[in-house]
């Protein structure tokens, strides 16, 4: 879906079908992500260090390890800010693969996905209120963290 | 509905029909005629929704033609019929015409106002591409002295937090997985 401003947003409803393309998704996230701090910038609107969700239930089906090479030199750089949400051990190795060294990838059950979603919008909010060049304290997560 | 009523709701909508048409083609003069005939007739039969409809298009008429004033009233009593029926679309239309005339009448602050609320909820419904809206659009750009794909930064100049999440959407997912995961989509509309 297009970029849309958080009071504009309405949720895509999304089907699953097929495999996953868990590389093109990411370098389409990149592309998306580019283009969308262009217009930002041109804009003179100021932006906080930009968020990348990855949710994956098995193992990439693409090839994605350029991908993930990509993601791993973003979190590096200060760029972008990852969370990855493994849906099954086999997606938590790929998604560990595709954090930084000792960076947490997130596992989750069916039943913590709402509490998920809910704690990325309450931490979106507050990451983007707070002042320029501070960083914010995210809410503490109501479901298991496991590194 | 009567047959009387049938065929006065009838002859209003042709009336209405050829005045837009007209108004199409330049033909002011004559669309503001037939316009005003449509609107007497809807008035008489008491359709609220008609009424409305023909003071929307008898507005963007008179607004044409000069006729500031006259368009602002057409527009503003549209503007709270369409509410009381709680008409959307109408409304909207009804703001954009609001602003062009506050445009007109060099208020600017309220042009931007009507526009950015109008524009706002045609982007919501997947109508932002339509003539009136660009216009607002382009109007709105012009004023702000930014580029029409920045109107929304405009309106909200504060920090933003690209988001961007990629969901696996494959076959095992189907189900109660991407229920659950369409579920967690909609906790962002309110935060």
């Amino acid at each position: 879906m297009p970029w849309t401003d958080a009071d504009q947003y309405n949720a895509p409803e999304l089907d699953a079908e097929g495999g996953l393309a868990f590389g093109a998704g990411i370098d389409l996230a990149f592309l998306e992500l580019e283009r969308h701090k262009i217009e930002l910038n041109l804009s003179g609107t100021p932006y906080t260090r930009p968020w990348l969700v990855l949710m994956a239930s098995h193992h990439p089906s693409d090839h994605w390890e350029s991908s993930a090479e990509r993601v791993r030199s973003a979190i590096q750089d200060k760029s972008c800010v990852v969370f990855p949400f493994a849906l099954s051990e086999e997606a938590r190795d790929a998604l560990s693969a595709i954090q930084i060294p000792g960076g947490p990838v997130f596992m989750l059950m069916q039943s913590q996905f709402l509490a998920a979603f809910g704690w990325l919008s309450a931490s979106a909010v507050q990451v983007s209120s707070a002042a320029p060049g501070q960083g914010a304290l995210l809410p503490t997560p109501s479901f298991e963290i496991r590194n | 509905m009567s047959p009387l009523h049938r065929l006065q709701t009838l002859e209003a909508d042709t009336l209405s029909n050829v005045g837009v048409l007209l108004r199409e083609l330049g033909n002011l003069g004559e669309a503001e005629l037939l316009l005003t005939q449509s609107l007497a007739i809807q008035e008489t039969a008491q359709n609220g929704e008609g009424v409305a409809a023909a003071q929307g298009n008898l507005g963007g008429v008179k607004e044409a033609l000069g006729k500031v004033d006259e368009a602002e009233g057409m527009y503003r009593r549209a503007l709270a019929l369409f509410d009381l029926r709680e008409n959307r679309e109408g409304k909207d239309n009804a703001r954009i015409g609001l602003g062009n005339v506050a445009h007109r009448r060099g208020r600017e602050d309220e042009a931007k106002q009507f526009w950015m609320g109008a524009i706002s909820y045609f982007e919501s419904v997947g109508a932002g591409g339509s003539a009136s809206v660009q216009i607002a659009r382009k109007n709105l750009a012009k004023l702000s002295g930014e580029e029409p794909l920045q109107v929304a930064y405009a309106r909200n100049p504060s920090q933003r937090t690209p988001c961007v999440l990629v969901i696996d959407c494959s076959g095992s997912m189907s189900g109660r997985s991407i229920e659950l995961v369409n579920a967690g989509l909609r906790e962002f509309e309110n935060p």
